[in-house]
């Protein structure tokens, strides 16, 4: 280390700091942090968008979440203002398709008014993307992605209704809610058929 | 030196690339050669592009390419040292070898083995060909002395244009960009009613310091105490820092409002004018078509194509390729004449085409002009009598201009045969519809020996349109300024009850009135005002004029078009999509589709009512969900199934059923067994697992009637197994009735 130019000797310096061996304590601290970090997250290896559509909590797969917006204006299609179909609606200056998910999983329900009104605040639009195509639908509240243990999933009761049931396939205990996870895959396959 | 081995795809997608590029170089120059034979400059660039073919073939390997670049190489070497001229004959066999190494780099490289051997036939072929025709060629040398390339025509064809570079960007990239560039301009809206409503502070703040000005003189006529009168200047002093302050703010956020304004239109100008294309990108293939169409027909013919830098949407240009290919074929074949023929009337033997491109007063003119034999007037009269379309009398009395409008009639002609060519009689009709999808006219005039000359007429894009915004059912809906007669303000007063039906007049004629609403939304609204804003749409001239009532007009727009999610399919009565200025969504209407619509609502709309009144009573009937992969076996399945009164889904395969399965409802599964992703056996297997599902019947059809396939189906929980040999009509019902009874049951 002969270097007459002082920026390598400062680097030098440095490289030597970091090269340095730890002494018995904070390799022991180390130690504990390591083992402790790993015992708790390894355990949370999925990850789940969590939102609320009227008094089901609901959860679809974060990868599947392009974003989320506040609620905006939709326009309604003619000729097409039954079932699903909510309209479109424009998210980053593109007309995308709007849904009613609640419609799908009780068919003919109305779109109350009347919960409208009680969370206008806490509506959020939410904007789904699976295999390039776009898809948005208004939930009520939304939570976020939310990480969690696939052990403490359990599985749906055969007794919860049958519509919402056929797209669950997991319920997961969170908060003081039960989240029933959707199959994303058979979402957007019975959502597909609805656009035609 | 065959690698032997062309698996290296991207090597040979290079090729491709390059053999495309210079395969358009080598077809303009050899054309321009064709005209002036020594041209040094397009000698050059031919002889350039054929050696860089030739190198690029080697290293992929392609030595049928290799073999037909370097004899076209040599050949222009040789015409490059003068030693020979290129003639009609030789550019044709050249120009062939053009197509040659086209289709040989064109190959996928699995299949290109053929080119890499050392002797291809067709290459070999190419060899002669162009010996031949250079022999040929040699021997009439003596007769026409070839002319010494001058400077002048090199000078001319470099300095032409500099090329700029292209990328290519994906269409949906683009219009994501479009997207987020409309929405930074909608954003930018945003501050300044923000700034304005600062206005409102400003005020409250002016109001604040007059209320302390007027304490402070109240004050001080009671003799305050100096510490009041203190604590008050220094109120004072703070409100008018305050004021300051907020009028710097102010203003400073109005010089950001207008520099963010200015930026966010200029980057939404630049991404819709990246959808532009100079003219000349569409018109490639066309110097090389209209004299391959004339050596064909044993004429001469030349293209010449003005104003190639004309900008034009990318999809408009796309568009008009097939409109400007069919009049160029038209230009050729009806309208030059053959040599001789031309010779006689005292016009140069080479007939001469021109395609004229320019921007006019916001629109592209496109014409299409020859200096033909032009359009017989008197034969067009003839076969509009003979076809019954006039009587003589009223034929006569036509113009010229009337007689040619039914040129563009469906099917009229008035070639008495068909030719290869053109003459079908589906020509112009095809070339009036394309150009009207474009919202575009053409027109056409003629002068009898001089030519004939089309007219486009057409937006310079499609990717912007002047509508009329207005409010149906308190919804924005644009109606294409181009596609409106006019507008009216009827007064409720005004509007007449005939046969039942509404009408208002409107300069004399009378106009049939229909609720917009009604038609898009088939409700109609619940209050009528007093004044109806109305739109007229059709055409007055076949009495199809319709007046639709809106909620209100909201004004004239430049909408950007944005294509509907192609997954919605066609919806009636709309073309597309659009955002208003506030970023709201609204939508186009499709007038053609709405007239006919109102058209329907007209005619049938009283019956309608009467079988609404009826009420149907829905009838619950069992559902089939058929899944197969084989579209002929679905249909069939679902035909025969629907005959027995059920109600048929259909599934394109398993993972397809499978999820149709779950959401359905069905009370029976028919599914084939060998299907792509998932096979009808594993789908079985999938269904009989399912707590929820396992009782739906499943029926296996399959081609396999071995006994151990039956086995397998049964196994796997099928609850019946039909082959399809046996299949036939009453077999597949019966055994559904079998298994789920009847369909209304």
């Amino acid at each position: 280390m002969t270097d007459p130019r002082p920026a390598r000797s400062v680097a030098s310096l440095v490289a030597e700091l970091l090269d340095r061996g730890l002494d018995d304590a904070e390799l022991r601290e180390a130690t504990k942090q390591v083992a402790q970090t790993a015992a708790s997250q390894e355990l949370l290896t999925r990850s789940t968008f969590i939102f609320r559509l009227g008094p089901e909590w609901l959860g679809l797969p974060s990868s599947v979440v392009d974003e989320v917006v506040e609620t905006r204006a939709i326009h309604t299609l003619p000729h097409r203002r039954e079932g699903a179909m909510r309209g479109l609606v424009n998210v980053r200056g593109q007309l995308t398709i709007c849904l009613a998910l609640e419609q799908l999983f009780q068919p003919g329900a109305p779109v109350s008014p009347g919960r409208a009104r009680q969370s206008v605040l806490s509506r959020r639009l939410v904007v789904v993307a699976m295999q390039g195509h776009r898809l948005a639908f208004e939930a009520d509240e939304v939570h976020g992605s939310h990480r969690f243990d696939p052990d403490s999933l359990r599985s749906v009761p055969a007794t919860v209704a049958k519509s919402v049931a056929s797209f669950t396939t997991d319920l997961l205990p969170w908060r003081d809610h039960t989240v029933g996870l959707l199959d994303a895959e058979l979402l957007f396959h019975a959502l597909g058929r609805r656009l035609g | 030196m065959s690698t032997g081995n062309l698996s290296d795809y991207s090597m040979h997608e290079l090729f491709r690339m390059e053999a495309e590029a210079q395969g358009q170089v080598l077809t303009d120059g050899l054309l321009a050669l064709e005209r002036t034979s020594t041209s040094a400059a397009e000698l050059e660039a031919c002889m350039r592009a054929a050696h860089s073919l030739k190198g690029a073939a080697r290293i992929v390997g392609l030595v049928a390419a290799v073999d037909v670049a370097h004899a076209m190489e040599d050949c222009l070497v040789e015409a490059q040292q003068g030693r020979l001229t290129l003639r009609h004959d030789v550019i044709d066999v050249l120009l062939r070898g053009v197509d040659l190494l086209g289709r040989i780099a064109g190959t996928p490289a699995e299949d290109a083995a053929q080119w890499t051997q050392k002797v291809s036939p067709e290459a070999e072929e190419f060899r002669v060909a162009l010996a031949a025709a250079l022999a040929a060629s040699a021997d009439t040398e003596g007769s026409a002395a070839p002319r010494a390339s001058s400077p002048a025509d090199a000078a001319g064809t470099a300095v032409d244009e500099v090329a700029e570079r292209v990328l290519r960007v994906t269409a949906s990239n683009l219009n994501r960009m479009l997207g987020l560039a409309g929405e930074s301009l909608v954003q930018s809206r945003w501050l300044e009613p923000f700034i304005r409503s600062l206005m409102r502070l400003k005020q409250l703040q002016r109001d604040t310091a007059t209320a302390l000005d007027r304490l402070n003189e109240s004050w001080s006529a009671h003799l305050a105490d100096p510490v009041t009168v203190e604590i008050l200047a220094e109120a004072r002093g703070k409100i008018d820092e305050c004021q300051r302050v907020l009028a710097d703010r102010v203003t400073q956020l109005d010089i950001f409002d207008r520099r963010y304004a200015s930026v966010a239109h200029r980057l939404y100008d630049e991404a819709l004018a990246s959808r532009m294309r100079p003219f000349s990108d569409g018109t490639q293939e066309f110097r090389r078509m209209v004299r391959d169409l004339a050596r064909e027909l044993g004429k001469e013919a030349h293209l010449e194509i003005v104003g190639e830098t004309a900008q034009v949407d990318r999809d408009v240009l796309e568009k008009l390729k097939a409109p400007l290919t069919h009049l160029l074929r038209n230009a050729v074949d009806h309208g030059i004449e053959s040599p001789l023929e031309r010779m006689a009337a005292g016009k140069p033997a080479e007939g001469h085409v021109r395609i004229d491109a320019h921007h006019i007063a916001g629109l592209l003119e496109i014409s299409v002009s020859d200096d033909g034999q032009g359009i017989a007037i008197e034969r067009v009269r003839r076969a509009i009598v003979a076809r019954g379309l006039a009587d003589e009398q009223t034929a006569q009395r036509f113009t010229d201009a009337e007689l040619l409008e039914f040129l563009f009639l469906p099917g009229f002609t008035v070639k008495d045969t068909v030719s290869e060519i053109s003459g079908r009689g589906v020509g112009l009709d095809a070339v009036q519809n394309m150009v009207k999808k474009l919202r575009g006219s053409v027109s056409l005039s003629s002068q009898a020996g001089q030519g004939s000359r089309f007219q486009l007429h057409l937006p310079l894009t499609t990717s912007v349109v002047k509508a009329l915004v207005t409010e149906i059912g308190g919804e924005p809906y644009a109606f294409p300024l181009a596609h409106i007669v006019c507008t009216a303000t009827v007064l409720r007063a005004e509007v007449e009850l005939l046969e039942g039906r509404q009408h208002f007049q409107l300069s004399g004629r009378q106009i049939g009135l229909v609720a917009a609403q009604q038609v898009l939304e088939g409700t109609e609204s619940k209050t009528v005002p007093d004044e109806l804003s109305v739109i007229v749409v059709g055409d007055r001239n076949r009495g199809h004029e319709y007046g639709l009532a809106v909620d209100r007009f909201r004004g004239v727009f430049e909408l950007v078009v944005q294509p509907l999610d192609p997954r919605l399919g066609k919806i009636k009565d709309i073309s597309a999509g659009a955002l208003l200025d506030d970023g709201s969504p609204l939508l186009i209407v499709d007038v053609d589709d709405l007239i006919q619509s109102v058209e329907r609502l007209v005619s049938t709309g009283h019956l309608a009512g009467v079988r609404y009144d009826e009420g149907v009573v829905e009838v619950a009937r069992k559902r089939v969900l058929v899944v197969d992969d084989s579209l002929t076996v679905r249909e069939l399945q679902r035909k025969l199934i629907e005959n027995g009164g059920y109600e048929v889904e259909v599934a394109v395969d398993g993972v397809d059923g499978w999820n149709a399965v779950r959401l359905g409802q069905f009370d029976l599964v028919v599914t084939d067994i060998d299907m792509p992703r998932m096979d009808g056996i594993e789908l079985v297997g999938l269904i009989k697992k399912d707590t929820r599902l396992r009782d739906v019947p499943v029926m296996v059809v399959s081609y396999k009637d071995r006994e151990e396939d039956r086995r397998r189906g049964l196994d796997a929980g099928a609850d019946f197994y039909l082959t399809k040999s046996s299949f036939h009509e009453d077999a597949l019902l019966q055994a559904v009735v079998d298994l789920i009874g009847e369909a209304t049951a």
